[in-house]
Order: C-alpha cells, then sequence, then structure tokens
C-alpha cells in the first residue's frame, strides 16, 4: 500500500485568553506574514470601523527591484530593522520554484533559494525541512546580531553575496518603537534610494447574511456527544470557511450543494464577515483581537472568530520552514467566547512541520 | 526546483495561438514549446509524389514575433520564454538517419513517436532526440523491458505524455492512463513529462492540476510535480547540450552575446590572461576550457575571452 501524503493538517486547541503563558500572544507575534484578516460576528450587523481604521493608519508599501544588499546595510539595519518591527517579503515569487525573501519583525532575513542560486551564493544555510527531496535550501541571518557590522568578516562575506544576487519586489510594512517617529520614512528610505515605493491599497470584501443559521457551541464541549447541545470542532472550522467564501441560500437546494449548517443550529436575523486584504503586521492583529474582545463582551455576542491568512509563498510558517506542495495553506482562527475562553485552529500544509 | 513549463502546444493558425499562448501565460507556465509535428518528415522523398515538395519549417516561421509575445505578457515581470520543437513518427529504423540533418536539429526540442519496438529500441539507445513521446490515444502494445528503457534513462532521454486527447475523449482517458501505468512500472517515475498537446485553448490546464493528475499515474507528490517542473527543466538542459556545445561540455559564445550573469568568467578569464603575462609556462587557461558536466544539473559554460578567436570556432560548430 503506497504511503498517502495528506493535502493538509489542522491543529486544534482549547484554551483561555487568561492563561498565564499566553500562548495566544506567541501564536499571533510569530506568524509574521500575513495577506489578509477575516472577522466573522453573529447576531450583529456591522463589523466596528475600527478595523478598518487600523488597517487604513498602517502604512504598507510595494517596492520594487530592491537590491538585497541595501538590506544589510548599517543605514537600513539601524533606522528600521532596530528601530521598530519590520515586516517584508518578496512578492510575485513562487515558494517552490523561485527564491523568496523575507524579513520577520525579529530582525532576521529569511531566504529560501532553489539550489542553483544556494550553490552560487556561498551562504550557509540548510536544506528546508517542509517536505521531503525538495531541492530548496534555507538561508537565515540575523540582522540584529552584535556581531554583525561592517569591518567584521562575516558581515563583508554577507555583503558581497547578497550584492551578487538579483534584485527582488517586496511588500513592507513596518510599525516604529518610537511613536513620534512616521511609519512612511521607510518610503522616503527608498525613494532616495532611487527605488519606486508605491502605497499599497487595502481591499475590503464584505459578506452579509440576512436570517441565517448560525451553529450553537459550546466552548466547554469540542466534540458532539448523543446529546447534541453543541457542534463538533471542526465542523464548525468548515462552516467558518463556508461563510468566508460567501455561501449564501445553502439549505434546501440539495441539487448543487448537500452541505448544510453543522447541527445544533440556531436562526439568527442579521451576520457579518468583512475581511480586509493586504499585508498586515502582527501587532494590529494582536490590537485587534484585544479590542473584539471586549467589544463581543459589550454587544453579548454569543462567539466571534477572526481567521488570519499567512502568505501562501512565504518563506516561514510560524517559525518553522514553509513549502508549497498541494496547497501552501498556513491560516489560523480564533473562536472566541465571552467568557475568556478560545479555541484556536491552525491550519498548514500536508508536508510542513506542526507549530 | 524550476518553474512550470508545457512542451506541447501544437503550432495552428496564429490566432487560435495566440489564444493558447495567452492562456498558458495566465495560468502559471513560463516556458512553453511550440510543437511543429510533421509526421511524414522522415519519409524520404523519394516515395513521396513529386508535386507537394515537402520542406521542414523553419522555427523563424513557427514562433510567434515579438509583438505578439509582448502583447501576451503586457510588461508582467515574470518571465516568459516560448521555444520551438519539432515531432514525428518514427516507423522504421532506416529513416532515422534524417534527425541529424540541421533543418532539424535547429529546432529546440526534437521529439520522436516510435510505433514499434524496434525503433522504440533505437529511439532509447542511440538517437540524437531528447523526447519520445508515448502515443495516448492507442493501446501500448509494445512489450518494454526494463534493458530498453535504461539507456534512455542514463541518456537523460525524456519520456512525455500528452494529457489534452484525454480531455476530448473518454476512451483516451483509458488509453492514457494505462499507457501511463504501464510506463511508470518500468521507469519508476522517473523521465516522465506531462505535456498539454492541446487543440483549443480550453484544453489547457495548470501546471498544479497536471501535477495532481500525476497522482494517478502512480507518482507520489514530489514524482508528479516534477513532471511538469524539474523534468522540464532537465529536457531543456539535455537539448542545449545537443544544440549548443561541442560533446555536451564545450561552448563557444562571443564576449559581446553573452547574458550579464556570465560576464563573471570573462572577468576569471581576463585575470588569468594577465597573469600569463608574468609567467609564461601558466596552463590555467587550457585548463579552464575544459570542464567535466558529468552533473547534469548545473550545466558548465564556457566561454572564450577573446572575441576574434571564438568567431571561426563558431562556425565551424555550426557547420558539424
Amino acid at each position: 500500500m503506497k504511503r498517502v501524503v495528506p493535502t493538509g493538517k489542522l491543529i486544534f486547541e482549547r484554551t483561555s485568553f487568561l492563561n498565564e503563558n499566553e500562548k495566544h500572544l506567541q501564536c499571533i507575534l510569530t506568524h509574521s506574514f500575513n495577506s489578509s484578516i477575516g472577522v466573522f460576528l453573529p447576531e450583529h450587523d456591522c463589523v466596528p470601523r475600527i478595523l478598518g481604521d487600523m488597517m487604513d493608519d498602517q502604512m504598507s508599501y510595494y517596492v520594487e527591484q530592491v537590491p538585497l544588499n541595501l538590506l544589510t546595510e548599517t543605514d537600513f539595519i539601524k533606522g528600521f530593522v532596530q528601530a521598530g518591527s519590520l515586516c517584508m517579503i518578496s512578492y510575485g515569487t513562487c515558494i517552490d520554484s523561485d527564491d523568496c525573501v523575507a524579513v520577520t519583525p525579529e530582525g532576521m532575513l529569511v531566504m529560501s533559494l532553489c539550489k542553483d542560486t544556494y550553490q552560487r551564493c556561498g551562504l550557509d544555510g540548510h536544506l528546508s525541512k517542509a517536505g521531503k527531496n525538495i531541492e530548496k535550501f534555507v538561508v537565515k541571518v540575523d540582522l540584529k546580531s552584535d556581531k554583525f557590522y561592517p569591518g567584521t568578516k562575516y558581515y563583508d562575506r554577507v555583503q558581497w553575496c547578497l550584492s551578487q544576487m538579483a534584485n527582488f519586489d517586496f511588500l513592507v510594512t513596518w510599525i516604529p518603537n518610537d511613536g513620534k517617529v512616521c511609519p512612511s520614512s521607510i518610503q522616503n528610505f527608498f525613494k532616495t534610494k532611487s527605488i519606486q515605493c508605491n502605497r499599497l491599497k487595502v481591499n475590503k470584501t464584505n459578506h452579509e447574511f440576512k436570517n441565517f443559521n448560525i451553529p450553537i457551541i459550546d466552548p466547554a464541549v469540542i466534540e458532539t456527544d448523543s446529546e447534541q447541545k453543541s457542534c463538533n470542532y471542526d465542523e464548525v472550522f468548515e462552516w467558518l470557511g463556508a461563510c468566508a467564501v460567501g455561501i449564501d441560500d445553502y439549505e434546501g437546494d440539495d441539487y448543487l450543494s448537500t452541505y448544510s449548517c453543522p447541527t445544533p443550529n440556531k436562526q439568527a436575523s442579521y451576520c457579518i464577515y468583512t475581511q480586509y486584504e493586504g499585508i498586515i503586521h502582527p501587532s494590529i492583529v494582536k490590537q485587534y483581537i484585544n479590542y473584539l474582545r471586549q467589544f463581543m463582551k459589550d454587544k453579548k455576542l454569543p462567539w466571534s472568530s477572526v481567521t488570519v491568512h499567512g502568505f501562501v509563498d512565504s518563506p516561514l510558517s510560524w517559525i518553522y520552514d514553509h513549502g508549497f506542495h498541494n496547497n501552501g495553506d498556513n491560516i489560523y482562527t480564533f473562536l472566541m467566547f465571552p467568557n475568556d475562553e478560545y479555541w484556536l485552529y491552525r491550519a498548514i500544509g500536508g508536508q510542513d512541520i506542526c507549530p | 526546483m524550476a518553474a512550470p513549463m508545457d512542451l506541447n502546444i501544437p503550432h495552428c493558425d496564429e490566432n487560435l495561438l495566440k489564444e493558447k499562448l495567452c492562456m498558458s501565460h495566465q495560468l502559471g507556465y513560463e516556458v512553453v514549446a511550440i510543437n511543429y509535428y510533421d509526421p511524414e518528415l522522415l519519409i524520404p522523398k523519394k516515395q513521396k509524389k513529386k508535386d507537394d515538395a515537402h520542406q521542414v519549417k523553419s522555427p523563424d516561421k513557427i514562433l510567434p514575433s515579438k509583438e505578439v509575445l509582448q502583447s501576451i505578457t503586457k510588461g508582467s515581470r515574470k518571465p516568459f520564454k516560448v521555444l520551438s520543437r519539432v515531432s514525428t513518427i518514427l516507423t522504421e529504423e532506416t529513416q532515422a538517419h534524417k534527425l541529424i540533418s540541421e533543418e532539424v536539429q535547429q529546432f529546440d526540442l526534437i521529439a520522436v513517436q516510435p510505433t514499434s519496438e524496434k525503433t522504440f529500441l533505437q529511439a532509447c539507445q542511440t538517437l540524437n532526440v531528447d523526447i519520445i513521446t508515448i502515443d495516448v490515444t492507442e493501446k501500448f502494445n509494445m512489450k518494454m523491458r526494463r534493458q530498453t528503457i535504461s539507456p534512455a534513462l542514463e541518456r537523460g532521454v525524456y519520456f512525455e505524455l500528452q494529457y489534452s486527447p484525454s480531455i476530448r475523449d473518454s476512451t483516451y482517458r483509458q488509453y492514457l492512463i494505462a499507457n501511463a501505468q504501464k510506463l511508470m512500472f518500468w521507469c519508476k517515475g522517473k523521465n516522465v513529462i506531462l505535456t498539454s498537446g492541446c487543440e483549443k485553448a480550453m484544453e489547457l490546464r495548470g501546471p498544479y492540476d497536471v501535477a495532481n493528475l500525476g497522482l494517478l499515474f502512480d507518482l507520489n507528490e514530489n514524482q508528479a510535480k516534477d513532471t511538469v517542473m524539474k523534468n522540464c527543466q532537465a529536457v531543456l538542459s539535455h537539448s542545449e547540450g545537443r544544440k549548443d556545445y561541442t560533446k555536451s561540455t564545450i561552448k563557444v559564445e562571443k564576449v559581446k552575446e553573452l547574458s550579464k550573469t556570465d560576464m563573471w568568467i570573462v572577468d576569471k578569464s581576463d585575470a588569468l590572461q594577465n597573469c600569463e603575462e608574468f609567467d609564461l609556462e601558466n596552463n590555467a587557461v587550457s585548463d579552464l576550457h575544459q570542464f567535466d558536466s558529468s552533473d547534469n544539473d548545473d550545466e558548465e559554460e564556457d566561454h572564450d575571452s577573446d572575441a576574434v578567436e571564438s568567431e571561426p570556432k563558431k562556425i565551424k560548430l555550426m557547420t558539424t
């Protein structure tokens, strides 16, 4: 019998925000490259405007043709990598066939290189751990390291090696540590180097549902028993996915789809799903989740969910190597309840390492 | 790994071809080959009627013009490369000599479709081709043996399976899966590429869908992906070796025509030449000219730094 590779993995956790380990923060902050954030609110007709404002306030840019050695220059490291939290990911590159480059908020330059490029570039790295027999190599350079400054052998070598490599297009967002500094200074930096740098527009999608069946979820019960008081956790995740793509009037028509809302369910007069796409800094996700917890308690919603999609072609999913086989999923969903408990779903590709 | 490729898009009239190329670009293919299919390519001229004088089209006539290509890519930065390919049917062993002729060899890729066991063996063992096509429109009747196929695996000749006929007709679908599984049994999933062979733009499928089809042929996930990516890259390296390199190892090019990424070779050899002025016994330059490219993955390229000297060599290469 041939061994079948799974097409995806789902990791499920049930804990509380009040847990002193604060695992939810770790999950949010180490997932650096987020391409979209989606919010589902049952029994409510509009998503609080603050999310939209946060997304608009965040400055994200599309920078064209950046030479890689610019990223290791002292101006850049001191001015941006150390003075704030920088998210940078190469755009238009496929993780399975091209070279991909990213800078994490922790100041790590991560490059996922093809065999040819890796052998030519002359930097030390290791074989990617996402999947077997894939010829991708991961090179990591710690830009925040104490020993990384001009004059040292290592720095000079990295600088020279990166100058030999091709240019990349990047998506950039930067949040300065000092509140007085304007986040748009990174745009000026690229402009002074005469590199094209444009503001990235955030895409917004809205799905409204009226008289809609929603599942009844009890935070303490994750698997349905014979009494059927609460829905199964995997059915809920599937249902949230269906809502995210805007499923409507699905029940009662068996011909097109046999899908129906998981039981037990009840009818809600209004539901809303809103999604923003762009490059989203993890600290914004953190802020928003904290805000939404309070909002949920104020409005007495039964539950609410936040789904964050990572970039399909990012070189990292959480802190592990990321690959693309059938899909490049790295998604996490917080299903939050008013009593500060939450369910955390994390979906990753079949051959990635579980975080 | 390499970019997704489709090495068989049949040549047809201009508008339809443009439509197909547009579609393949949208689907994310980075390299495509336009296939000039001529079943009578190898039949000697004497046997044919005089009035249809048979002329092989040159690759330039098959490839679309630069303006057409530009209108397809529309300024996107993703590279889109179009290659030329010729394919034919090999019915008798004695006909194969025409494949060496210059008008055939100037194509980027050469494919043959053997029809009998003898020609299949010949194609695997001796013929200077890049691709052996397995017919998916009829049942594969030849007896395959490991010994027949292994020379092809060693020489880096690849087997091609087309998926578009099976979209058109359900009986072809049976043949495709049956033939493919038979082939995989003998070559163990190595040296196989999947191509479209589409007649309409609608019959093209995205690279990941095609790789997914590979799972039906008993390939594992990596092998299935290789059929549209890495293996196709190997076919291109093989064809480059056949076309441009003497004995598949040495290539002579003018300095002016060098691509930017290879300019370092000139710098190196210049440095060596400067050394030579001081050290007359230095024979490092001649060492530089011979590379052992037993490794198929990275084709070493060697270039003569002296443009004047390189010119006669180039002409010599062309005539052989």
